[in-house]
């Protein structure tokens, strides 16, 4: 270690020492150490800005001290990684979360209505309208004297739009929007589109970058992307109120990568997987949305070549097992 | 240009000759081709930022291995440090009713909290605890001594060798 680093070590010890007379020499030698010499100065700045982050994060002490010793955990989980293949899988799995297609933690921490994973929430609104929120969802309400403007930044919501002619009610995301007068919809956030199932009347439904605009009729789903809206589909109504009604995920028919996609939306962690290697498994299901591991388990169980590993509590594998 | 800053020339070739073989490697253990990808990606982009063109052209295969190593750890380090600090927040706020301070904030939180935990990563159990105990907690050297059953002195030194491996890390 260099005699800098040394010395400016010692001097910003001593700079919150017990003796207050000893704090003001410190004080006075170490700014005379500092312009001594550039490469003084940028030590000093190094450390002095180290210790003042730390100083800065005193008022959540106590969240801090959590955090690092998270981190520690981490760290010492990451070292003891079986084989090599283990820890770096851990690692990319967080990388992976960190970029996954939704919008970053932080906008949606400060969204106004927030559920966690497998929760789900009902809110009346001020006009009367009613908002059930699907677990791992985020809203934010925008109402004013000329309309009602609800943000969906990600997960799911039923809406019940209470009417109010003068203000036409919206659902809207980064993909398009959603308009209606006084219906019943419900409108899911995916990564590349948006998808609205219409449970009753009408809503006028337009993509972000285009201007048409469509209507859609009860019965019918749709998916909303940025530039164009997809072809609709007959839905069963009642098939998916009750799914709402009891946080249920109704899978009719889908690939079994894209089921694991859709329930990993609604779970902590990730659930990791080879899209190649699931090729040709598809899934007609009802899972509960409340126990996504049980969710798990059910769709193991109907596949019997189907290997569901932990890497941790948060981390899932579904694996095929070809048997020779 | 610094003699020991690698030119972006040898970078390049060290890409052409072995960017397929890192991504292969890469791909093995991770079993995703995506990631490997970035991986092989972010690599590259940290030794060109890097000042260690010798290991670059002695070894080329275990510095690209060690650099990718490290680049994990550290994405495991800031990925766990922004959920538990997230976390946190979350359950103080909604507890006390109150509001959530500014993202800026927030992202100078997690990145003070990142670099805080490389350093502490390298320190052994008590200089750690001492540096926590009286940076963090704000005890007093004496008071700091007295938790931990060692002289004032002693925790002054433990300081300073917390405050020396940072600048290591530098």
């Amino acid at each position: 270690m260099t005699d800098v680093a040394e010395q400016a070590a010692a001097l910003v010890v001593r700079l919150t020492g017990d003796d207050p007379d000893d704090r003001a020499r410190a004080q006075r030698e170490f700014e005379r150490w500092k312009q001594a010499d550039p490469r003084h100065a940028a030590t000093a700045a190094r450390m002095e800005g180290l210790v003042g982050r730390l100083a800065e994060l005193q008022p959540r002490s106590d969240a801090a001290r959590s955090v690092l010793s998270a981190a520690a955990v981490q760290r010492r989980r990451n070292r003891r990684g079986a084989a090599l293949g283990s820890v770096l899988m851990l690692a990319v799995t967080l990388a992976f979360l960190a970029g996954r297609p939704q919008p970053l933690p932080v906008t949606a921490w400060f969204a106004d209505i927030r559920t966690g994973a497998g929760q789900q929430q009902a809110h009346v609104l001020a006009d009367g309208s009613r908002l059930l929120l699907g677990g791992s969802s985020a809203v934010d309400i925008e109402f004013d004297p000329a309309s009602r403007t609800i943000e969906l930044l990600r997960g799911s919501v039923l809406v019940d739009v209470a009417p109010d002619v003068t203000r036409p009610f919206t659902v809207r995301t980064s993909h398009g929007m959603v308009r209606a007068l006084g219906t019943r919809f419900a409108v899911i956030r995916a990564a590349e589109w948006t998808r609205l199932d219409m449970l009753e009347s009408r809503v006028d439904v337009r993509s972000a970058r285009a201007t048409e605009t469509r209507e859609i009729e009860p019965g019918l789903s749709v998916d909303i992307h940025p530039d164009h809206i997809g072809a609709t589909r007959p839905i069963d109504t009642r098939a998916v109120e009750e799914a709402w009604r009891k946080h249920q995920l109704v899978i009719d028919d889908l690939s079994l990568a894209e089921t694991l996609e859709e329930l990993a939306r609604h779970r902590r962690g990730a659930i990791l997987f080879d899209r190649d290697e699931l090729e040709g498994l598809r899934v007609s299901a009802v899972l509960p949305l409340g126990d996504p591991d049980r969710a798990l388990d059910l769709l193991s169980k109907s596949f019997p070549e189907l290997r569901v590993g932990r890497l941790t509590p948060w981390v899932v594998t579904v694996e095929r097992v070809v048997s020779e | 240009m610094s003699a020991d800053h690698p030119s972006t020339h040898t970078v390049h070739r060290l890409y052409s000759d072995h960017h397929g073989w890192l991504h292969a490697w890469l791909q093995r253990r991770l079993g995703c081709a995506q990631q490997a990808a970035d991986l092989a990606h972010d690599t590259f982009l940290r030794i060109l930022a890097a000042r260690d063109a010798l290991a670059l052209v002695r070894e080329p295969r275990a510095y690209l291995t060690t650099t990718a190593k490290r680049l994990l750890i550290d994405r495991s380090r800031r990925q766990t440090i922004e959920r538990a600090y997230l976390a946190e927040l979350a359950a103080t706020v909604e507890a006390a009713g109150a509001d959530y301070p500014p993202p800026e904030q927030i992202l100078v939180a997690i990145e003070a909290l990142e670099q805080i935990a490389a350093v502490l990563e390298q320190v052994a159990p008590r200089p750690r605890e001492a540096f926590l105990l009286h940076y963090l907690d704000g005890l007093t050297h004496g008071e700091v001594g007295a938790r931990l059953g060692v002289s004032a002195r002693m925790v002054r030194k433990y300081l300073v060798q917390v405050l020396l491996c940072a600048e290591a890390l530098a």
